[in-house]
């Protein structure tokens, strides 16, 4: 096998000897160091079930647990949802307006321990 | 007289024997030791932190989170949350920065999944260079792209239809195979869908065709470690003074670099099977040893020879005594 490969005309003088420095590496190792403790430590824009900024360890753990609840609107009692049509059934509203943007809401349940639905 | 010309190749100088790790002896050995990190079953508070290489996180024994599954996550939820996989960024910076893909060829379980599988049947089809740039694709539209955009319109990362997670073959023979196999037993039924089985079917065809075809075609992960294989201290490094001239090191790469010409490329994983001869060697970068290397080329080598960055210059090939793959290459 080794003789059916073809050996290139190269000129040994121009051959990429692989040298490199040290401080790009280690550049990157230090902005990786900063970002990852700053990472691990900070707090998210994500809300948890129990209230309070979820972290972003508790936020890659509800990625990896089902963790992420979708957020529904809680109305007082006796209040009627101001977006639905007056006079109709719930079963007869019409559908919501398609928006541009996401407005979905999450909050991330801390305690979930279900298994990864995909 | 001595006729010599200045420069020009000393006429069968002996090369020095020198006794190198067998690194494709060490590499399986290695793998091994970190499957027992990537599958500790302690380990599973360690969930919360990204893991460097790819290992589905649904794994029963997994101990840290699928960094591209937590990147797909991200990417799904930054319509809504705005936010960045910071400790994900940095803990790739940090292994990149350090060895580069390096963790491809020594470290990630499903890399030395398909090693195991290339030993049956020792495959010899070579996949052509330019399929390694669907690393890329695969990084950008399913890992990034499609997840932000089906995020974006309202729907969530378990629910979308197409994605990383769906597709992968880590996931479906990590984590799918063994919760299928275990609701078989337990009168629940197959619950891996036909086309996670043909998913995993196919993987483990290819992987019994060709080495490493995930890695080399579609693996992101490889694909964006890869990219700071030129600066990451770990590094190959080429030493003109032991190279003969033969193929061997070009003939030992699965991965169709031509390391031959250019070494820490992206398509390399730094298995080490071209390090063999003593020609091309691991070199990791230290503060003293990137002043040595970066010294212009002096006036002239130890040797007497002039050279490129302080190297001696090449030799004329010289077959070793005794030696039945180097008498094959020199007939």
């Amino acid at each position: 096998m080794a003789n059916q490969v073809e050996q290139p005309a190269q000129a040994q003088a121009s051959r990429d000897v692989g040298s490199r420095g040290f401080w790009p590496g280690f550049v990157l190792i230090a902005l990786g160091l900063v970002l990852g403790v700053w990472g691990i430590a900070r707090l998210t824009k994500a809300e948890t079930v129990d209230g309070g900024k979820a972290s972003e360890r508790q936020l890659t753990k509800a990625f990896t647990s089902g963790g992420l609840q979708p957020v529904e609107p809680k109305l007082p009692p006796g209040v009627s949802d101001p977006s639905l049509a007056p006079g109709l059934p719930p079963d007869a509203q019409p559908p919501p307006p398609k928006t541009k943007t996401a407005k979905h809401k999450f909050r991330v349940n801390t305690g979930a321990t279900a298994a990864c639905s995909t | 007289m001595n006729d010599s010309v200045p420069g020009a190749p000393s006429p069968a100088a002996p090369v020095p024997v020198v006794r190198r790790p067998k690194w494709a002896k060490i590499r399986p050995w290695v793998q091994t030791a970190f499957l027992g990190v990537w599958l500790a079953p302690v380990g599973r508070w360690l969930h919360a932190i990204p893991g460097c290489t790819f290992h589905c996180y649904s794994c029963p024994l997994s101990s840290f989170a699928c960094p591209v599954g937590i990147a797909a996550n991200y990417a799904a939820v930054f319509p809504v949350f705005l936010e960045i996989p910071f400790a994900l960024l940095g803990v790739l910076l940090v292994v990149g920065g350090l060895v580069g893909s390096l963790a491809c060829g020594w470290a990630c379980p499903f890399g030395f999944l398909q090693d195991l599988l290339a030993k049956i049947t020792r495959p010899r089809l070579r996949l052509p260079n330019w399929l390694s740039h669907g690393r890329y694709v695969v990084l950008a539209g399913l890992v990034i792209a499609l997840p932000m955009y089906l995020g974006w319109k309202g729907t969530p990362y378990d629910e979308q239809s197409v994605s990383i997670c769906r597709l992968c073959p880590a996931g479906a023979l990590e984590a799918g195979l063994p919760y299928s196999v275990q609701s078989l037993f337990s009168g629940h039924g197959w619950l891996m869908g036909w086309q996670k089985v043909a998913i995993v079917a196919i993987f483990l065809g290819a992987a019994l065709l060709t080495i490493r075809p995930w890695c080399k075609v579609f693996c992101p992960l490889g694909g964006f470690l890869a990219l700071f294989n030129r600066w990451s201290l770990f590094h190959l490094r080429y030493k003109a003074s032991q190279c003969r001239e033969c193929p061997l090191c070009r003939t030992r790469c699965w991965s169709g670099v031509k390391v031959d010409t250019k070494i820490n490329t992206a398509e390399c994983i730094r298995c080490l099977e071209c390090a063999t001869c003593g020609a091309i060697e691991p070199h990791f970068a230290l503060p003293q040893s990137a002043a040595e290397e970066t010294r212009p080329p002096g006036p002239t080598s130890p040797t007497g020879q002039t050279g490129q960055t302080g190297w001696a210059a090449p030799r004329r090939p010289q077959p070793r005594q005794g030696s039945r793959k180097n008498a094959q290459l020199f007939p």
